[in-house]
């Protein structure tokens, strides 16, 4: 008896991994929109929790729609850490310095009185999930009230420091990135002007500039001479009009 | 993946192939039981042990872990090892064998069960004269992808998300077993 039930046990263990083998994919219809990021060299970064043990860490990024005129619309994805404070090893920072121009976009205050949705009032508006470890696509259906839109991403690696923005810069300097648990190298933000009206079907996101170093305000910054390796995160960022 | 996966069920069937031939060839009297209590780098579990007079053992455990990088233990995996006894020395035993079993994650934006197989090696060394109390060492390779699907609607449109969830491949235990 026990022979049959241990059989039966393993068969119909088995028979469920076979059933999560199936693919899953986004499928496309007319008009819908594929947003696609494919990963740079630099997408998985070292995140140095004790004795000099790493953990490889995706970075966080969000992705979101905004009107022509610069109004923020919608996110479309935001990555898991920073939609529900899911950060690990950073010892109370909230990470402000993360993705500053979306917080700022989007322009949700919490009761901390930062722009980051918190563990008690994670994002709801917009898709949030683990971050994948190489790239990703979204499909979007918009409806018939725009005829033009503006897609920005903005993505950013924790303690991704470098020579102009250090580890040990103070907060009084221009190059503070929050700290030993900080940035480092700052956001940095892509975006391109999609024209939803029949013609051009393919788009390619501009590096644009970065955000605030230390979070402190949403503006984007064009210089990006003092960004070295974030620069790699991201290959490409191509937009299609099925 | 597909070579990996390929090699995975080349194990398992192997595996199956030693465990059916010893089925057929004795008869499947049990021995021997055990709790076994396992502190793994994935779960920490408690099982039930069950070894044959001849080369079989199986475990069955339930373990809590935190496998979506939030650092809690709020997922459970429930687990399903098929062991054959290689080697048995006076003090020791040496099994390999088949772990199957499926991974509930809870997660704030998704919450999914991940079903995973993969190939297991336990050593096992008992103390004492009765051989009562053993402790062991495991480590397994595991194979494991769910994929899933999320999706937003307002009213400019809707946006829609496939992403997938892959387990921790490595697992290392140490285990206490109690004979009863």
């Amino acid at each position: 008896m026990k022979k049959i039930t241990l059989s039966i046990a393993m068969a119909a263990m088995l028979m469920l991994n076979l059933c999560s083998c199936e693919k899953d994919e986004l499928l496309f219809n007319t008009d819908d929109i594929s947003v696609k990021i494919t990963e740079g060299e630099n997408w998985i970064h070292d995140f140095p929790l004790f004795l000099g043990i790493n953990l490889k860490n995706p970075p966080q990024f969000a992705i979101w729609i905004e009107d022509t005129d610069g109004n923020y619309i919608s996110t479309l994805f935001a990555t898991k850490k920073i939609a529900t404070e899911g950060w690990v090893s950073n010892k109370g920072n909230r990470r402000k310095e993360a993705l500053p121009h979306w917080c700022y976009q989007r322009g949700i205050f919490y009761d901390d009185g930062l722009l980051l949705p918190t563990k008690e009032e994670p994002l709801t508006d917009g898709i949030s999930g683990a971050t994948p470890i190489a790239g990703i696509e979204l499909k979007i259906s918009p409806e018939n009230i725009l005829d033009q839109l503006v897609i920005k991403v903005e993505v950013n690696h924790s303690t991704d420091f470098n020579k102009t923005y250090p580890k040990n810069a103070k907060p009084e300097d221009s190059n503070y990135s929050g700290g030993e648990e900080g940035s480092g190298q700052p956001a940095l933000i892509y975006s391109s002007l999609i024209d939803l009206s029949p013609g051009q079907s393919e788009y390619q996101l501009d590096l644009i500039g970065h955000s605030s170093p230390d979070g402190t305000d949403g503006d984007i910054y064009q210089d990006l001479s003092g960004i070295t390796s974030a620069i790699k995160i991201i290959n490409t960022i191509i937009v299609k009009i099925k | 993946m597909k070579k990996l996966v390929l090699i995975m069920l080349l194990a398992v069937t192997s595996q199956l192939s030693l465990f059916s031939q010893e089925i057929e060839s004795t008869e499947f009297r049990l021995e021997k039981n055990a709790i076994q209590l396992n502190v793994t780098n994935m779960p920490i579990s408690i099982a039930l042990k069950t070894i044959s007079n001849k080369r079989i053992a199986s475990e069955i455990s339930f373990g809590i872990a935190a496998l979506n990088n939030d650092t809690k233990y709020d997922d459970y995996i429930v687990n399903l090892k098929l062991h054959y006894l290689l080697k048995r020395g006076r003090k020791t035993n040496l099994y390999t064998g088949i772990i199957t079993g499926i991974e509930f994650v809870n997660d704030p934006t998704f919450d999914l069960t991940t079903p995973f197989i993969g190939i297991n090696t336990q050593y096992e060394y008992f103390i004492g004269k009765k051989k009562k109390n053993s402790l062991s060492i495991d480590i397994s390779y595991i194979y494991g992808k769910k994929t899933y699907r999320k999706s937003y609607s307002a009213d400019w449109g809707s946006v829609e998300y496939v992403g997938t969830f892959e387990n921790s491949p490595f697992w290392f235990g140490l285990g206490y077993s109690f004979y009863f």
